[in-house]
Formats: structure tokens, sequence, C-alpha cells
């Protein structure tokens, strides 16, 4: 499904992914995590081909996804394949309405059945009635729903999320995750960027742990989120339920 | 009412106000629109800008005043600094009261006999709006909390550690909003 091969990428005086090799399998529910700057993001921006096409720096290595090659396809054609939902929802609903938030995808990748497509969508994250509500008003987790149903409506095969609960409290955090784990037994792959090694224990079956734009680790989540030598050296949290 | 009747009032209004040369005009709009302000009660949320505003009134007032002939005072211009500085005021509180009682959604749909590029930029710049306040409120609380002191005479000092956390964060977030689009199909020649 996504097949990286020696991926290196630096932005104009700074290397951020080192020689970066991975492997994620269709159906697959997928955490990445590392210290803050280890090159998470920079890695969620290569699956859609948002690097190298629209971020500035030295791109080389091979991506591919769903068999298309990210560097010879345009964003708009990765778009059908991978959903991108960025970390703050704030900045990423920019219509005034939930309705047209949902159809702003689905009209750039002229799509039919807009009008069904967002229903289901909506349904999906649990915020039917709210076509006419402003953006802008929706809760924090709300508005997070609304990324996620946003990228939902194009119906892609893969959904990156980048630190989706990060602004989020218990319940909503349950509610966005429960949400993924529904999607993801419905055959969706679902990859997450999350500090809250926690949630990846429950949630994930495949970690990948990063430092410092290199993969230290990646395989069986339970495996890799029990070695606490290794995640107290790169400063990530050992879960609770293995911290004694 | 109806957004497209507001905004043709508005256009009709503000290009009467431009183009008038006649005191009484302007001062019967900019009262009239005052007493809107304050029967809707919206004065309250705009106390924060009668400070800059008055401060742009009086650089149009003083500009006027001493280089309307030459550099030097002259009644003429002073007379017509206040003239050129009622007109910006009209027409900002005609501006402020159409964005003010209109609905996010309404303003939209007023400007959308635009063609698609610039109906985006105008709705665009609407769902920012609110997201800026927010940041700029933020940014004065956590320089407030910080000692800093808005009464102090000196603007520059004053102004200069908002503004510039205020112009950085706008970019950077801008510039993410930017690939948040593009992840979702957007071209800019679509």
């Amino acid at each position: 499904m996504i097949e990286i091969k020696n991926l290196n990428f630096s932005y104009p005086g700074k290397k951020i992914l080192n020689d970066i090799s991975l492997d994620i399998d269709s159906g697959s529910f997928v955490g990445i995590t590392g210290s803050t700057g280890s090159g998470k993001t920079t890695l969620a921006l290569c699956f859609n081909g948002i690097i190298p096409h629209a971020v500035r720096g030295k791109f080389s290595g091979k991506v591919r996804v769903c068999g298309l090659d990210t560097k010879k396809n345009k964003i708009s054609d990765l778009a059908k394949k991978v959903g991108l939902v960025f970390q703050d929802p704030d900045w990423q609903l920019f219509t005034l309405s939930v309705k047209e938030e949902i159809e702003f995808g689905l009209k750039n990748l002229k799509m039919e059945n807009t009008e069904k497509r967002a229903r289901e969508a909506l349904g999906m994250v649990g915020l039917e009635g709210y076509e006419e509500a402003e953006p802008y008003k929706l809760s924090q987790g709300q508005k997070q729903k609304l990324c996620i149903a946003s990228v939902l409506a194009m119906e892609p095969e893969i959904i990156v999320l980048d630190e989706p609960v990060s602004q989020l409290d218990y319940r909503s955090t349950m509610n966005i995750y429960n949400i993924l784990k529904s999607l993801n037994r419905n055959g969706k792959t679902i990859i997450v960027i999350e500090h809250n090694t926690d949630l990846l224990l429950e949630f994930a079956n495949k970690v990948i742990l990063m430092d410092d734009g290199n993969i230290v680790k990646q395989g069986d989540a339970k495996k890799i989120l029990s070695d606490k030598k290794l995640l107290n050296k790169l400063g990530v949290k050992v879960p609770g339920c293995l911290r004694k | 009412m109806n957004p497209k009747f507001k905004l043709f009032v508005l256009i009709v209004t503000a290009t009467l106000v431009l183009v008038s040369t006649d005191f009484l005009v302007i001062t019967v709009t900019a009262l009239s629109a005052l007493v809107l302000f304050f029967a809707l009660r919206i004065h309250r949320d705009y106390m924060l800008w009668i400070k800059p505003v008055l401060l742009v009134m009086l650089t149009i007032i003083l500009l006027q005043g001493f280089t309307f002939r030459g550099f030097g005072f002259t009644l003429e211009g002073l007379y017509f600094g206040v003239f050129y500085a009622a007109r910006f005021v009209t027409i900002l509180l005609l501006v402020s009261l159409f964005v003010h009682t209109t609905p996010m959604s309404g303003l939209a749909k007023a400007f959308g006999f635009l063609p698609g590029a610039i109906s985006l930029v105008i709705v665009l710049t609407l769902a920012l709006l609110p997201r800026l306040t927010d940041l700029t409120q933020k940014i004065l609380n956590a320089q407030k909390s910080r000692g800093l002191n808005f009464r102090s005479p000196n603007i520059l000092r004053t102004y200069f550690p908002v503004l510039v956390p205020l112009f950085a964060k706008t970019l950077d977030q801008s510039n993410r909003m930017a690939l948040a689009m593009q992840a979702r199909g957007f071209e800019s020649e679509s």
C-alpha cells in the first residue's frame, strides 16, 4: 500500500529525513511516534505528495502509494488515495459552512454525488444536522471530526492524521479514536502521528519509532512500546500500564 | 435583510461619501451609522479600535494641514484634512456595520457574483478574521501577563511585541492552510 525506499529530505540547510525505508500494508492501523522534531510530520507530508510538490527542499528516494509514485503524480491525484488531516483544525477549515467544507475537496477532485457523500461522511463522524453550521463555531472535538469527515468524503484508501487529539479532552479523544478504529475495521488504512503511547498501544497494530530523522524501530506495536529502555532513551512516554 | 441588498446599499452609500464634496452629506451619513451602532449595541466591540482610528485621522489631518500647499501649515489644508478624515471614518463605520450585522455565510453569498478565484479569496479572508481576532487576543493576553504596558506613550515599543508574533504566526498558519487545501485536491488553476 505504501512503500518508501531510501527517502531523504532536507529543508534548505537542515536535513529532516534520513534514509527512511518502510512498508505499510493495506488495512493496518499504524502509529508514528518519536520526540518533537524527529521528522514525523515531514514524513506524513511525503505520503500524499505535498513533499516534494508543494514544500521546497531536497528530495531523494522512492515513495509509492497505492502503486503511484508520489514524485510523478500530482497532489490532486494522490488526494484520491491518501487523505491527510493536519494537526490544528482551526487552520485547515476555510469555508463558512460545514457542508461547503466537506464539498470543497469533492469539487476540487470533480467527484459526483457531492451531497450524498457529504451526508455519509458527516454521518460517519456523528455530525449529522450540522450542515449549515459555521465551522469556526464548532467545539474543538467537532472541528477535528469535521476535518476527518472532509477527508472521508473523498473516500481515500489511506487516512493520515497528524496528532489528531493533541487539543482534545479524554472523552473527545476516545471518540475520535473509536471513529478511526471503526474506519479501520471497514478496510481503511489508518496512519496516526501520536505522542500518547497509551493510545497507540490500545489501537495501533504497527508502530514506527522515529528519532532525529531516522526510523529507529518499526514493527508490532506491543513489542516496540514495551521496550522501556529505548523509549526512555528517545524521550518517548512509556505506556502507563507498562511503567511499573 | 438580504446580504446582497445590504452590500448594494453599502456600495451606493460609500460611493456617495467618496464622491460628495459636501460636509453635510458625510456628517449625516456618519451620524446615522453611529446611531445604528449604538442602537444595535455593537459599539462596545469596537472600543479597542478607537485609539488606532484616531491616530490615522490625526495623521491624515496633519499631513493635509502641513502639505496642502507645499510645506507649511494652511487653514485650507486643515479643512481638507478634517474632511478626508471624516470621509475615512464614515466609510469605516459603514463597512464595520455591514460586516458586523451580516453572518459569515451571508457575506460569502453577497460576494457570490464575483469570479471563482476572487470569491474564494474573500471567503478565505472572512474565514480567517475570527481566527486572527482570537490570535491577537491571545498574544495581547500573553504580553500583558509579561508586563507589557499598553498605556506607554511609545507606540512602537508597545505594539511591536504584539505585531511581530501576530505576523509570524499568521504567515506560518496561512502556509499550513494552503497545504491543507492542496491536500484536498485544490490547485490554483482549478
